[in-house]
């Protein structure tokens, strides 16, 4: 471990990767503070210019934009109570508060902090846990592959926002999607009606950019408002140690929780970041202060959140499973890169590995180092017009396309996706489970119907070996428990609706 | 915009049926899905042919749609506004913007996509917003025809590249 620590430290500060961590991050920050442009679009619409950089730099990258995100939607969480992405939303509860009594410096400051320890903790987690991940996956055979995709699938239709009969319809398409090109086994044409750009089947990227970027961009323009003015001073952003002392056990619980949640399929920013305000309130003296500005409520969410965007990087690096909507997207940009990422890939790409492990690390403190003394800067972007990105982002993403295979087809399919993304999202369809089981479906037929070959047309090798039972248990208990907690719900509703109203 | 209460409370007939448009779309799709992969060989459980999975995605889809089609909550649309004919003109745009990056390459094509959102869509005064386009499109096709070697169509350079 400590030789590919070593590897990873030479890798990272090669003076190309940071430049690439510094790019990332500030990146990451500056799509963070503007609303709109979410770490999700901004990863779609930049997978194109990877291209030209080789896989260790690409991955640096695109880890640093999400981290970087994670710290730059604080911003506006605090000072506007408009979160630049998901994960803050549970920022602006106590964020706001603390800003309007004229402690946003403080909120941002230990928001800051916290996410830097997150951060920090989480990559050494992830040091001493995806080495032992990777030895125990070596032994794993396309049944387990197979319930692990079925798993991550399941668990993002299951865990991520919205209606979870939608999401499963999402699910559903993106799976058929995938199927569309040759055969993964017997090399058949399916679905591609002649259509010579669709052999290979639908471009990744094409989709990605589609869905999240371009689908962004169309519901961007539609609503469309002039940018709200920082009402809020920012003076002093360095906590008190009254205010570090406070926040200390939360920025612990919320980074462990984050840590933990981040590595389960399903898991991400969101959740973390939720969990973590729940946890707080509860272990709370007094939790009638959440929501009033009470500073742990902005420390532990944001330790939680950072912390799973870099833990999120376990099952992917060592099983090869994308946990959650971005890193599908950064598994697609292993994929263009040539690179299957699985549980050989510590040892048959350790530069790959360590050197995003390491440039974690910087990443981390460049972050701390520039988010305080450029707040002011950061909030000044707000003022760049929505029209004016939205313009430049829609070329960017239409040139970026066909840049992938120099193929004008694909900036139609993007387009095609972008009308989908934006009618998805008026309708309330979340594009997060479409593009991960568009991700993870290949790999799902692939390993169910060897599976199937391999037991001669028996479905029992599923549940006959350990892992892959273990794995289909835990699926079946998703699937029931949120049956059975669905069904629970009507009930009460319906108990509700029955209550005789009190007349006036 | 979401809708208030009282307009999801006791939604008209039309606007009701509206709400099914989605599900009913899906569950279309998912038939359709269903008879191309039957086209394909299914082959048997020993041996899955190549239509095999495309039958279960789209047998999944079927039943799930089928079931959202009764289930879908009015709540859950958001109303079309003036906003969404921009969305339109925009898409109109793209299209318009597609055979001319074929046939004329990324800077005149790029500069007249650009002049146009930013002057109509960000409304941009007419000066800036050419300004804007022409520095834009200039920028892009650096960054991408001369520095990442992107073989966009080549179309007239003006002399410039």
């Amino acid at each position: 471990m400590l030789d590919g620590l070593l590897t990873g430290l030479s890798v990272a500060f090669s003076l190309t990767n940071l430049l690439y961590v510094l790019v990332g991050v500030l990146l990451g920050m500056i799509i963070g503070v503007l609303p709109g442009l979410g770490p999700t679009a901004t990863i779609a619409l930049l997978l194109p210019i990877t291209y030209a950089l080789d896989s260790t730099s690409a991955i640096i990258l695109l880890a640093g934009i999400y981290y970087g995100s994670m710290y730059g939607g604080t911003i506006t969480s605090v000072l506007l109570r408009l979160p630049g992405e998901a994960a803050s939303v549970v920022t602006t509860f106590d964020g706001y508060q603390l800003a309007q009594q004229g402690h946003a410096g403080p909120a941002l400051g230990i928001a800051a902090i916290g996410s830097f320890a997150g951060g920090i903790l989480s990559v050494l987690g992830l040091v001493l846990l995806a080495p032992l991940m990777a030895t125990v996956a070596v032994g794993f055979a396309p049944p387990e592959y197979a319930a692990l995709s079925l798993l991550g699938i399941l668990l993002v239709v299951y865990l991520g926002q919205g209606s979870v009969l939608k999401n499963l319809c999402m699910a559903a398409v993106g799976l058929f999607l995938a199927s569309v090109g040759q055969d993964p086994i017997t090399g058949t044409q399916r679905f591609t009606f002649g259509e010579v750009s669709l052999f290979d089947g639908l471009d990744f990227v094409a989709v990605a950019m589609g869905l999240f970027g371009v689908g962004e961009i169309l519901y961007n323009l539609e609503n469309s408002e002039r940018g709200q003015q920082v009402k809020a001073k920012i003076k002093n952003v360095w906590p008190s140690r009254r205010d570090l002392r406070d926040s200390a056990g939360a920025i612990g619980r919320g980074s462990l929780l984050g840590f933990v949640i981040g590595v389960l399929p399903g898991g991400g920013g969101v959740i973390s970041s939720l969990a973590s305000y729940a946890v707080e309130k509860r272990v709370a003296k007094d939790p009638g202060r959440f929501g009033k500005g009470a500073i742990q409520g902005v420390a532990g969410p944001e330790s939680a959140n950072n912390a799973s965007s870099s833990s999120s990087f376990i099952p992917l690096l060592t099983l090869g499973i994308p946990p959650n909507v971005v890193l599908a997207l950064i598994y697609g940009a292993l994929l263009i890169q040539g690179v299957t990422p699985g549980p050989d890939l510590i040892t048959d790409k350790p530069e790959l590995f360590w050197g995003v492990v390491a440039s974690m690390v910087i990443g981390n403190v460049m972050l701390l180092a520039l988010n305080l003394p450029l707040v002011g800067v950061f909030v000044r972007l707000l003022k760049v017009r929505t029209g004016i990105l939205v313009a430049f982002a829609m070329l960017v993403t239409l040139v970026g396309v066909f840049s992938v295979s120099n193929d004008v087809f694909d900036i139609w399919v993007v387009l095609a996706f972008g009308v989908l993304g934006w009618l998805m999202r008026k309708a309330n369809f979340e594009p997060g489970p479409l593009v991960l089981a568009f991700v993870l479906g290949p790999l799902l037929e692939k390993c169910f119907r060897q599976s199937m070959l391999m037991s001669g047309g028996s479905p029992d090798i599923f549940v006959s070996r350990p892992v892959s039972a273990g794995i289909l248990v835990v699926v079946a208990l998703v699937v029931v428990l949120s049956v059975a907690g669905a069904l629970r719900r009507r009930r009460s509703a319906r108990d509700d609706e029955r209550e005789p109203t009190p007349s006036r | 915009m979401p809708l208030s209460p009282d307009d999801v409370s006791d939604p008209p007939v039309r606007r009701r049926l509206a709400y099914r448009i989605g599900p009913l779309v899906l569950l279309c799709l998912g038939i359709v899905a269903a008879v191309l992969a039957c086209t394909l060989a299914l082959g048997e459980a020993r041996r899955p042919g190549p239509g095999l999975w495309p039958l279960l995605a789209s047998g999944l889809l079927v039943a799930v749609a089928a079931l959202l089609l009764f289930r879908e909550d009015p709540a859950d649309y958001e109303r079309w506004t003036r906003g969404t004919a921009r969305v339109g003109v925009a898409v109109l745009s793209v299209v318009a913007f597609i055979p001319l990056f074929q046939f004329t390459g990324l800077l005149p094509a790029g500069f007249l996509l650009l002049a146009f959102w930013l002057r109509f869509f960000a409304r941009e005064r007419l000066f800036k917003a050419l300004i804007l386009a022409a520095s834009g499109a200039v920028v892009l096709q650096l960054v991408f025809v001369e520095v990442l070697g992107v073989p966009v169509p080549a179309g007239p350079r003006f002399g410039l590249f």
